[in-house]
């Protein structure tokens, strides 16, 4: 229990899993994104 | 000099497995309340026959080989690798009764497949499966793929030294927590986030797919199951090209990247720490050798006018490459394709892909990123070492939790895995070829494709394939998942039972 009375785990967890989900989520985006530019480039030259 | 084991180690081994059959038992109770619920009564009987037959062996162990003593590794070891053997055959009960399988063979294969998270199947007509018994199909990933993490790193914590070199390769101090309990706990709240959110997201782009409200979310968790556990078993016969969608490839391919990376990692970037992620030696060899395969990939399509443009490329060739790397396995078109119309160049770039796998302490099978970054380093050490004069110290580091120097030792450890790796993918390939009928390239997909438990299939594996390779292809599954090592103390530990002497 935080001094507020609420359950600090809880909180803690929540915040934690939103940064982790979120960092993740760009991680992924960004492979897509770098796997799109290859793929264009490819395609303008060996397609 | 073999030390014969005792009644007592023989005892702490049965009372653990029988703990392993118990919960066996709860997984099978989740699908019965399913196919109670929808009025499934051939595969409700399947399931409380099941769980009954269970829960039975369970309470049998439980009283009669209670035990106080702890497990050291070795017998942890060799519980691991009967855990998964046995699990797979009494978890196969309900598959076989299900009426869906040729024989018990292929229902073993199917409960081995899911439990070692590989996918393969050969189920006959997917399509009209009782929902329940699809379900339990992918609860089977979800149980094998998340025990196989707490299996192992419980071991680590066992204090098995040279058991961490052997499977994790030096990252033993690496421990995501330093309580065993905070560690489960934590990978069980990763695990559980992602059901969340996975789900929705796959939720929502199932119903911009076209699909109602009731057959999404049964489709969703399934997928889930399948993508973040890195299995790949479907629910429908046609994989992921069943969809055809770009937003339900796009959610899985994230859920597939999600389950490939180690929970290390994910326990990193739920610090707030991405620097660390980012300088990570898997992550850097995941990096590169996906960026590598996937030019390889588009530069055989694009050679071969299998697909043109950049959307097709992402779709088919990002897909698949991901499906592999992650060992989820999911396909986006049928395998014969990769035959038929995908040339040489691609397909040999997934089946490296799938060779090499996903990380360490993630669901991803595989050789691992560590093993092949380690292995890397190994190569440029020796080169290095050529180079210089005979008298020069050669220090070669790479950055796994903490900055490390490269040891012989864990070089050694890591090559050998690797080679077991190599020749398994040999062996499995040779005897498809003694079969008659199918041709290297496809006995080479599906050999590592099976030991890597990935479940991308070139077409080998269906309900007739003969008998002896669905057996080979087994036992692939279940020394891949172990990663040999505890096959090995499995095989030591039954030699020194015949041969060992016995201890004063």
């Amino acid at each position: 229990m935080d001094r507020h009375g609420g359950r600090s785990g809880d909180r803690g967890y929540l915040r934690e899993a939103t940064r982790g989900v979120a960092l993740f989520a760009g991680l992924a985006v960004g492979v897509v994104l770098v796997a799109a530019v290859i793929a264009s480039l490819l395609n303008l030259v060996v397609g | 000099v073999l030390l014969r084991p005792g009644a007592d180690d023989l005892r702490l081994i049965g009372f653990y497995l029988g703990k392993v059959v118990l919960g066996l038992s709860l997984v099978m109770v989740v699908p019965a309340v399913v196919a109670l619920a929808l009025g499934e009564w051939n595969s409700l009987s399947a399931f409380v026959i099941g769980a009954a037959l269970c829960a039975g062996i369970g309470a049998f162990t439980e009283a009669r080989l209670a035990t106080r003593r702890s497990l050291t590794w070795a017998h942890g070891m060799v519980t691991v690798a009967l855990a998964w053997l046995f699990g797979a055959i009494l978890a196969s009960v309900p598959l076989h009764l299900s009426g869906h399988y040729d024989d018990l063979l292929a229902a073993v294969f199917e409960a081995m497949s899911g439990l070692t998270t590989t996918g393969l199947s050969v189920i006959n007509d997917l399509d009209h499966t009782d929902l329940s018994m699809d379900i339990y199909r992918h609860l089977l990933h979800f149980a094998g793929g998340q025990g196989i993490i707490i299996v192992v790193l419980s071991l680590i914590a066992a204090g098995g030294g040279s058991i961490g070199t052997l499977y994790f390769s030096e990252a033993r101090d690496e421990r995501i927590l330093p309580n065993f309990i905070r560690t489960s706990r934590f990978i069980f709240r990763v695990a559980a986030t992602y059901l969340v959110i996975g789900t929705s997201a796959l939720f929502v782009a199932l119903l911009v797919a076209g699909f109602t409200p009731g057959r999404g979310i049964y489709h969703a968790i399934n997928l889930f199951f399948g993508a973040f556990d890195t299995g790949g078993f479907s629910p429908m016969q046609a994989s992921a090209a069943y969809y055809h969608s770009a937003s339900v490839e796009s959610v899985m391919i994230v859920l597939m990247l999600a389950g490939a990376i180690s929970f290390g990692l994910h326990f990193q970037l739920w610090r707030g720490d991405p620097k660390q992620v980012l300088r990570h030696l898997e992550t850097r060899t995941l990096a590169t050798t996906t960026t590598l395969l996937f030019v390889v990939v588009c530069f055989g399509l694009l050679r071969g006018g299998t697909y043109e443009g950049t959307e097709a490329l992402l779709r088919k060739g990002l897909f698949t490459l991901v499906a592999a790397l992650s060992s989820a396995g999911y396909q986006v078109n049928d395998g014969g394709t990769y035959l038929s119309d995908w040339g040489a160049l691609a397909p040999a770039a997934i089946v490296a892909a799938m060779a090499i796998g996903g990380m360490a302490s993630s669901t991803a099978g595989g050789i691992k990123a560590m093993r092949v970054g380690i292995t890397t380093k190994t190569l440029l050490h020796d080169v290095r070492k050529l180079l210089q004069p005979e008298s020069a110290l050669v220090v070669t580091t790479y950055h796994v939790g903490k900055r490390r120097i490269l040891r012989d030792d864990t070089a050694r450890a890591v090559t050998s895995v690797l080679l077991l790796f190599v020749v398994t993918y040999l062996i499995g390939a040779v005897v498809g070829l003694s079969y008659g009928g199918y041709d290297i390239t496809q006995t080479l997909f599906e050999s590592v494709s099976a030991t890597s438990n990935i479940g991308l299939s070139i077409g080998v594996t269906d309900p007739g394939m003969p008998r002896g390779l669905l057996a080979v292809y087994l036992v692939q599954m279940w020394l891949g998942r172990l990663e040999f090592v505890a096959v090995f103390a499995l095989i030591g530990y039954l030699v020194s039972l015949g041969r060992g002497r016995a201890s004063t």
